[in-house]
């Protein structure tokens, strides 16, 4: 086992690094207003296209693609890398345009697309003048995805898609949707479910913003009715969309626990500075042994979840299907990271819970990790079928 | 036109800084390094000056083998090659045993332009590229803020950083010119720009191929020794006052800013 990076790898992460210092968080603090709110408002949103638009230019965004793709071609340790560093430096919203990891960029799943889904779709995608989304949720297909109704049933060259969906992060901006529909509800999920790229003005296609916790708004509910997509627009194999697109899907659980261990780091980093400075009962809190085993846990948490998570990466790398692994890896990390963010809202005390600093915001996003990417729950299914339970 | 730029790998800003038992050196492990952020500036102007003017740009370092990384990230950034000066024999230089390994490196060059950071953020002495000037027989425009370049090509208006204003120099190439805070953005390496770095030369120099003799360089050659490194005196616990009416303390405050900090 070894996860030391190449010297070019470690010049990439450092070069992310010093990109998410020098450009970005300065950009957030600049913009704090609205930024710190952490809603993709409008004018968020154009900030955004702007750390893209860099970030491109760079070859930052693709970093997560192959290169014969035209990506970076980094190994899962080295992206693994460039993700928690990206995710461990604070950056609030903004951080999430420098790489095109979904939901609103360029993933693996389009590669072996059409020269016309190519040209149309996966390349403006990858130059960051395209955003879109990974459609999969319906109301009565969350951990079940079997249970997907969304329908398409083929007439002519086109398409009919009807069905609902929701919960669909960047929804409400994307310009095109990655949508999961049955066109063989009797073969289900392996054989039955295509996947379809559908533009986000084609007729027949509408959709709603999604309240959420902390108002971020950044989901949305779809509507299919009547709506004709080209066949033109169909990706890999009718039938095998799902399929196709859980090769990837497995190795995007990942994103999930590193920026788990990414938060927790920047929180315990937070939780350590501000243990130092709070005095009560005439001295710093930081002597009191409650607040010191609290940080030791936290910081210890972080070691296990972040060594999971490079073995997986590592193991990715050596071709290996690690999908237990991966499970295992999410599963701890986001719990993880949940426990951190609530024990250093509690080093905080009242000022944890107040929207002056970023602790209480954090503790938010970490509640969704527990369940995007694949609950917690259905991550232990995973594992307890692996041990042929 | 040509253009060497001086480098120096340094301890991160934010690296915490340990000194050895015997008080001789800094711990050097578990310490992030990077390019001095001075330096930055140097190739960035570099790079620059060659996107407008053509040219060669040339990065040199003196360090042990971990100072290619520094090198590399120049590289990245878009310098073409790179010397590193590495042998045993110039560890411990000092600041004009470190310009005479240098001068030796970029001699053969025959550079238009020397470009360095205005000082190293280690030991801050800010004192190769003066001494380095002096042994290639160049002027020196120290602290840049601004560089234009002259018609002809040959020479540089150059705005230095002075108390309470800027100095307006004009400069003769070839020179050497230490860059300052503000003079430009430093770039950020691309990845293909990484990439690309990735088969650029760096030619090792050793003292043999220097020309220099072991008096030369190195600790025998140098002119100052340092006899020990102290860590900052710790700050004495502050004086607090409270529970009293707000007048007396401030009384109280006013008469120990005067006679014990004495400054006011």
């Amino acid at each position: 086992m070894d996860f030391r990076l190449s010297e070019e790898e470690q010049q990439v992460r450092d070069a992310v690094q010093k990109f998410m210092e020098r450009e970005v968080l300065p950009l957030e603090e600049k913009h704090k207003e609205t930024v710190w709110e952490g809603r993709f408002t409008e004018e968020v949103r154009a900030l955004g296209a702007q750390v893209r638009k860099k970030s491109v230019e760079l070859g930052y965004y693709t970093l997560h693609l192959p290169e014969s793709a035209g990506g970076g071609g980094l190994s899962h340790v080295a992206l693994t890398a460039v993700r928690e560093a990206i995710a461990s430096s604070g950056t609030v919203i903004l951080g999430l345009y420098v790489l095109g990891d979904p939901p609103m960029g360029p993933t693996g799943m389009l590669i072996a697309c059409t020269p016309f889904q190519k040209e149309k779709y996966l390349e403006p995608l990858m130059k960051g003048e395209k955003t879109t989304c990974f459609a999969l949720t319906e109301p009565g297909a969350g951990s079940d995805v079997a249970a997907i109704k969304t329908r398409a049933v083929k007439k002519g060259d086109q398409y009919i898609l009807n069905g609902q969906k929701h919960f669909i992060s960047n929804g409400p901006y994307c310009d095109f949707a990655q949508v999961f529909v049955m066109t063989d509800p009797a073969k289900g999920l392996k054989g039955g479910c295509s996947l379809f790229l559908v533009d986000a003005d084609t007729p027949g296609f509408t959709r709603r913003l999604q309240k959420s916790m902390g108002d971020d708004d950044f989901q949305a509910e779809f509507f299919f009715e009547d709506c004709a997509v080209p066949a033109a627009n169909l990706v890999g194999t009718e039938g095998l969309g799902f399929v196709e697109a859980m090769k990837w899907l497995s190795a995007e659980r990942l994103i999930v626990a590193i920026n788990g261990v990414g938060i927790a780091q920047y929180l315990l980093d937070l939780g350590v500075d501000y243990a130092k400075v709070r005095e009560q009962f005439g001295q710093p809190i930081k002597n009191f042994q409650a607040i010191q085993w609290m940080l030791a846990d936290v910081a210890t948490e972080i070691y296990a979840a972040r060594w999971m998570t490079y073995h997986c990466a590592w193991l990715i790398d050596q071709g290996q299907n690690a999908m237990r692994e991966i499970s295992m890896a999410k599963l701890f990390a986001s719990e993880m990271a949940f426990t951190a963010a609530d024990k250093i809202l509690q080093v905080h005390g009242g000022m944890g819970y107040m929207k002056e600093l970023p602790v209480e915001r954090l503790f938010r996003l970490a509640r969704l990790l527990r369940i995007g990417g694949g609950t917690s729950e259905i991550q232990r299914w995973v594992i307890a079928r692996s041990l042929g339970l | 036109m040509k253009i060497v730029v001086c480098l120096k790998q340094t301890p991160d800003t934010e690296a915490t800084i340990k000194l050895t038992a015997d008080k001789q050196g800094i711990e050097e492990q578990n310490i992030k390094w990077v390019m001095n952020p001075y330096d930055e500036y140097a190739v960035e102007q570099a790079l620059r000056l060659k996107e407008k003017h053509g040219g060669e740009t040339v990065v040199v370092c003196m360090g042990p083998d971990r100072v290619t990384e520094a090198m590399r990230t120049a590289l990245a950034m878009g310098m073409d090659k790179g010397v590193h000066l590495k042998d045993d024999a110039f560890a411990h230089s000092d600041a004009t045993g470190t310009a005479k390994a240098l001068a030796a490196a970029i001699k053969p060059l025959s550079p238009d332009l020397i470009l360095c950071g205005r000082q190293a953020i280690d030991w801050d002495m800010a004192q190769v590229p003066a001494i380095l000037a002096e042994l290639l027989d160049m002027p020196q425009v120290t602290v840049v803020a601004k560089m234009e370049m002259g018609a002809d090509g040959k020479s540089a208006v150059c705005n230095r950083r002075i108390e309470g204003g800027e100095e307006v120099v004009e400069v003769k190439f070839p020179a050497v010119l230490t860059c300052d805070k503000g003079l430009n953005e430093p770039r950020y390496a691309s990845l293909p720009g990484i990439m690309k770095a990735k088969k650029k030369e760096i030619k090792p120099l050793g003292l043999a191929e220097s020309g220099l003799s072991a008096n030369d360089v190195g600790k025998a050659s140098s002119k100052v020794q340092i006899l020990e490194y102290l860590p900052l005196p710790e700050r004495p616990p502050g004086k607090v006052f409270k529970e009293q009416e707000t007048p007396d303390m401030v009384k109280q405050v006013v008469k120990l800013l005067r006679e014990e900090a004495k400054i006011i």
